[in-house]
C-alpha cells in the first residue's frame, strides 16, 4: 500500500519512528539535529519505498540503512569530530563480552581510547551491536549480508577491539 | 573521526513523550511534496541551471568572437608585409 501512495507509509512511520530517532540521537547528540535527520530519512524512505525488496531481513534495517547515511552525509557537511556517548550499562555490556576478569575501570577507560582509533568498519559494528543493541538479522540487513555473516563480522571485530586494548595495556 | 566517551550520567533512554514532539507525518508529507516538486522541475525552469546556461553561451559567444577577430587579424597582415 505504501508503494502506490506515500500517504500509505503511515503506520510505518509511527511504528518505527521512535526507533530510528533513538538510533539518531545516539549519533548527533541533539534533539532538533535528530528531529531534522529522522525526517529527511524517512523522506528518503517514502521516495525509495518503490525501490524496496524483502530480502527476509527486518524493514526497520533498511531504515536504519537510510538513517545511517543521512548521519554520515550529516558529520560531512558540519565538518566536525562525531563525538558519541555511550551509557555506562552499555560499555558495560561491552567490556564483559572483551574481558570478564579485568579490573572494569581500566578497561572502560581502556575501550574509549582503543575504540576511536579502530577502522570505521569495526566501529560502526560495535555501535550498532552494542550500543545501539540491533539483532545480527537487523545488522546483516544494514550490511546487506545474512544473519550468521553479520555475526561472525560482529564478533571478528569485539577479537580485533580486544586484541587493540590488549596492546595499549602492554 | 569519531570519539567515545562513557557518560556514568547518562540514563535511559529518551521518553516516547519527548520524542513525540518531532513526529509529525502531516508535516512530513507536506514537506515531501514540496521536495517532490522541485525534484520533478524541469532544468529550464531552475534559475540556477538558467544562468549557468547564461553564463555558458556568454563565454561561448566571446571565445566565437576573439577567435574570428584572431582569424580577420591573420588575413590583414601578410598584405602590411609586402612592399610597394
Amino acid at each position: 500500500m505504501a508503494k502506490a501512495n506515500p500517504a500509505g507509509f503511515a503506520p510505518l512511520y509511527h511504528y518505527y519512528f521512535e526507533a530510528i530517532f533513538r538510533f539518531v540521537h545516539r549519533k548527533v547528540g541533539s534533539m532538533d539535529d535528530a528531529g531534522d535527520i529522522t525526517s529527511m530519512a524517512f523522506m528518503k524512505a517514502i521516495a525509495n519505498i518503490g525501490k524496496y525488496e524483502d530480502r527476509g531481513f527486518p524493514f526497520s534495517s533498511w531504515l536504519y540503512r537510510i538513517a545511517s547515511n543521512e548521519v554520515v552525509m550529516y558529520f560531512r557537511k558540519q565538518k566536525k569530530d562525531q563525538v558519541i556517548r555511550i551509557d555506562l550499562k552499555k560499555a558495560n555490556l561491552l567490556v564483559n563480552e572483551i574481558d570478564e576478569d579485568e579490573e572494569k575501570e581500566k578497561l572502560l577507560h581502556q575501550l574509549t581510547l582503543t575504540l576511536k582509533d579502530m577502522p570505521e568498519e569495526i566501529q560502526t559494528l560495535i555501535e550498532y551491536r552494542f550500543f545501539d543493541l540491533l539483532s545480527f538479522k537487523e545488522i546483516g540487513g544494514i550490511l546487506n549480508i545474512n544473519e550468521d555473516a553479520a555475526k561472525r563480522r560482529v564478533y571478528r571485530a569485539v577479537d580485533k577491539l580486544r586484541q587493540g586494548m590488549k596492546g595499549g595495556q602492554a | 573521526m569519531k570519539k567515545y566517551k562513557i557518560d556514568p550520567k547518562r540514563g535511559e533512554e529518551l521518553s516516547d513523550k519527548e520524542i513525540s514532539k518531532y513526529k509529525d507525518f502531516g508535516r512530513l508529507m507536506t514537506n515531501y511534496n514540496e521536495h517532490k516538486i522541485k525534484m520533478h522541475q524541469p532544468l529550464y525552469k531552475k534559475p540556477k541551471f538558467f544562468l549557468a546556461l547564461l553564463l555558458i553561451l556568454l563565454v561561448i559567444y566571446l571565445i566565437a568572437e576573439s577567435s574570428r577577430k584572431q582569424a580577420n587579424f591573420e588575413e590583414i597582415q601578410p598584405t602590411e608585409i609586402q612592399k610597394p
